[in-house]
């Protein structure tokens, strides 16, 4: 999101600069494993699954401070500046120049039939849609979705390995910020901007594209970072579910998390829960559940 | 609006099915729990939008969605959830405290969201039911993007409560239970720290 950062070169300075402590915090900068003994502990730290948060937190500090200085306000012009069909036509035309990045990654994930739909908005929206700016496919029914190739990769089996906050991009994991590299391979625009020495039309997409998703997300974020107790572990965690759910393509809520870990967390006592524990606490072991309840 | 009509349409089927169908053809029990599910879920909308839009301030909408909450939501169970496997290390007085604050949290979070009401609606897309669990499946009409938000329904004792929202695959109980995982770990596995700090954010929000 905050890629187009980088055009800058007192910007590029300045995060060659955090480059710098990354790597000096990387030395020091693990964390700290807790103390096996502590069952609850250990369990946290197994499922946050982010040996590199203090290092990440770092980062997560760093972008909330761009963000606040610059992306923010921006974002803020830009919702003054434009009405809402004109970012909705900006996004229009984002989304139709990403056409052949999610059409390259439905084909790898074997989706035929939303390949189809990629490919066949791509060449309505094009046309009759005038450039992209027109959503004119979703008058037929063809509905836009994304795909990646951090997804591509889930659906092939790779798992999301430890989480990372990286400088200016954000919430991500070894498989994604790979995919990510992957699209930008694959992107025809990327090599129109080589090899026609355009490369500027891929910085102003970046840019683009980050201030439209930050402009149209200001509320949300706001109130989440407000009501938010821990704002860095609020993010890790809706991160992770929501790629979870980009890799299903939101179907199959079965799946979910919260349901497995609420079976298995909680025992079925219905609205009546034993707050008093000194009587239960006299009883055998209780649900011997709970110990596997965090495998997954 | 195609979602709305399939829905109507939907009803409209059922009707005709139980009108013109033996009943012993049927199982009337799972569709009347599908109706029942439903309405639920209905009531609990309407009432949350009624209450909530009629207030000034964040405050009075914090206030008038905690008695909402505590009569749809399990929100014992919910909170016990979210303290994960620290639940079982708290005292009494501790796990109570905490389900109180807890409920609190909850509905000043969410109540001030309803400042942003624009006459966005639930639509029930489906329901699936297992036992004595159920899923709603709805989208909002009127929102960018008609977000899909599933509700996690429990039936005990005839009666219906919440134990897990999730919008957009993002689940409530999860986020808040990783959240709060983190600040007990950060403070040392100590319980009473997440409440101190919760009774700080309740009072800041």
């Amino acid at each position: 999101m905050f890629r187009f950062m980088t055009f800058t070169t007192s910007i590029a300075r300045k995060s060659l600069a955090t480059g710098l402590v990354a790597t000096a915090l990387l030395a020091s900068g693990c964390a700290t494993p807790p103390d096996p003994s502590d069952e609850a502990a250990v369990q946290a730290f197994n499922e946050a699954n982010d040996p590199l948060e203090p290092m990440n937190r770092y980062f997560f500090e760093v972008n909330h401070a761009v963000d606040e200085l610059l992306v923010k306000p921006f974002a803020g012009y830009y919702n003054i500046a434009l009405p809402d069909p004109a970012k909705d036509g900006v996004r229009n035309f984002m989304r139709n120049l990403r056409s052949p990045v999610i059409l390259f990654n439905d084909l790898f994930q074997g989706e035929g039939s939303r390949a189809g739909t990629t490919a066949a908005r791509f060449l309505i929206n094009t046309t009759l849609g005038v450039g992209g700016f027109v959503d004119a496919a979703s008058w037929f029914g063809l509905n836009y979705h994304d795909e990646d190739f951090g997804q591509t990769l889930a659906v092939w089996g790779s798992g999301e390995g430890i989480y990372l906050h990286l400088p200016l991009l954000g919430p991500s994991n070894p498989r994604d910020a790979s995919g990510k590299l992957v699209d930008y391979v694959l992107d025809p625009l990327t090599w129109v901007g080589y090899v026609y020495n355009v490369s500027w039309i891929n910085t102003t997409r970046f840019m683009v594209e980050g201030i439209d998703t930050r402009a149209r997300n200001l509320e949300t974020i706001a109130e989440l970072q407000r009501g938010s107790v821990d704002f860095y572990a609020t993010l890790r965690s809706l991160y992770r579910q929501h790629r979870n759910d980009a890799i299903k393509n939101g179907e199959d809520p079965e799946a979910v998390l919260s349901q497995i870990t609420n079976d298995d967390m909680i025992p079925d006592d219905g609205a009546e829960m034993p707050i008093i524990l000194p009587t239960t606490a006299s009883q055998p072991p209780v649900d011997s559940n709970d110990q596997l309840s965090e495998a997954n | 609006m195609l979602s709305r009509r399939s829905f109507g349409m939907t009803a409209a089927g059922l009707a005709a099915v139980s009108f013109f169908t033996p009943l012993s053809l049927l199982t009337p029990a799972a569709a009347a729990d599908a109706a029942a599910l439903e309405m639920f879920i209905k009531g609990l909308s309407t009432r949350a939008i009624t209450e909530l839009t009629a207030a000034d301030s964040d405050r009075e909408r914090a206030a008038k969605l905690l008695p909402i909450l505590q009569e749809f939501f399990d929100m014992p169970r919910l909170a016990r959830h979210t303290l994960g496997a620290y639940w079982k290390r708290a005292t009494p007085e501790e796990q109570a405290e905490y389900v109180d604050i807890f409920t609190q949290y909850m509905s000043a979070v969410y109540g001030r969201r309803f400042s942003e009401y624009s006459g966005q609606q639930l639509a029930v897309q489906r329901v699936r039911e297992e036992a004595d669990k159920a899923t709603i499946f709805t989208i909002v009409e009127g929102a960018e993007g008609q977000p899909r938000v599933d509700w996690d329904v429990s039936t005990a004792d005839g009666k219906q409560m919440i134990t897990d929202v999730r919008v957009e695959g993002l689940s409530l109980a999860e986020t808040h239970r990783q959240e709060f995982a983190s600040v007990i770990s950060s403070k040392g596995g100590k319980v009473q720290a997440l409440i101190d700090i919760l009774k700080k954010k309740v009072a800041s929000l």
